[in-house]
């Protein structure tokens, strides 16, 4: 089991024309490529684009993408739905949150909130508030503290629904 | 992630942008160990994706809709695929209008084509088996309703 990266990473510039519909363009990058360098030919690219279509660019994004070469069997019954809710304090006073789906039932309370004091639980507010670890809220902030933690359930979109119903 | 019946579902980090693929990977390697406990569901992949956007939002150039559609085809070398580039809402300035390919082949000679050509070949982009881009041998118009 390892996560094996794709051939190449993405950019992907968005465009918006005068009727504000949208597109984009994609191209591809051998996967070394730094993000640094390839964030340098995204800006001379764009600059050639704008050049040759009459939208106007609304940003790109570069993306790199692991796949995990043998998964693991899922848990018997486990549904992405069934969320665990993280909260988190901010440097800057303000708050974040992530979502773990299929949350698993030996961290929760009677109630659906999360037990802080598990083991697992600990062990992942240790790795998400450490120093080491880079992780920060949208706005750049780091992630200082766990504030709330909670069970919640989310609608099933269609293509969850059982393909044999 | 993914769960028993088949469902995904994923988990959003942010990370600073300063940030390398190197450091995020590894403390994504953390919590995704950590991940690995807390979820029925499995890990099948990751994806770290830089975004980046005007400061302020820029009018579009003129009116030509963003289906009209400049498709770019590059050649990586003769035994790797070649590979194509859309453009979208391309301008009229390009497109041929004389001879064969009069109101559907771009103008591989205009000087908007070769810099565009240029920047892609001198930069490094590749088909997605990463085969490096060599040359860019034949362009035109398509509409992608």
């Amino acid at each position: 089991m390892a996560l094996v990266n794709t051939p190449t990473g993405q950019l992907k510039i968005d465009y918006r024309d005068a009727s504000g519909s949208k597109g984009s363009t994609v191209l591809h990058f051998p996967y070394a490529t730094l993000a640094s360098v390839v964030v340098t030919a995204a800006d001379l690219i764009s600059a050639a684009m704008n050049a040759l279509s009459d939208a106007a660019i609304d940003g790109y994004s570069i993306t790199y993408v692991k796949r995990e070469d043998t998964p693991a069997t899922p848990t018997a019954g486990s549904r992405v739905e069934e969320k665990g809710n993280f909260v988190w304090r901010t440097d800057n006073g303000r708050s974040t949150r992530f979502t773990i789906p299929a949350i698993v039932d030996s961290v929760l309370n009677d109630s659906g909130s999360i037990d802080k004091t598990d083991a697992l639980i600990v062990a992942l507010v240790a790795a998400v508030t450490d120093v080491d670890l880079i992780f920060a809220s949208a706005d750049g902030s780091d992630i200082t503290a766990l504030l709330e933690a909670y069970q919640s359930f989310r609608r099933s979109t269609k293509r969850q629904l059982p393909s044999d119903r | 992630m993914q769960d028993d019946s088949g469902s995904t579902s994923a988990v959003t980090l942010f990370a600073p942008s300063s940030a390398t693929i190197a450091d995020i990977d590894a403390s994504i390697t953390v919590v995704a160990s950590i991940l690995a406990s807390l979820s029925g569901a499995v890990l099948i992949t990751t994806r770290i994706r830089y975004k980046w956007v005007p400061d302020s939002p820029v009018p579009a150039g003129g009116s030509t809709p963003i289906t009209r559609t400049g498709i770019f085809f590059f050649s990586t070398g003769s035994s790797t695929p070649d590979a194509l580039i859309s453009i979208p809402a391309i301008k009229d300035s390009v497109i041929e209008t004389s001879g064969p390919g009069a109101g559907v082949r771009i103008d591989l000679s205009n000087a908007d084509v070769t810099a565009f050509a240029s920047a892609v070949v001198d930069n490094g982009f590749s088909n997605p088996f990463a085969d490096v881009f060599e040359l860019l041998f034949a362009a035109y118009l398509q509409s992608r309703v």
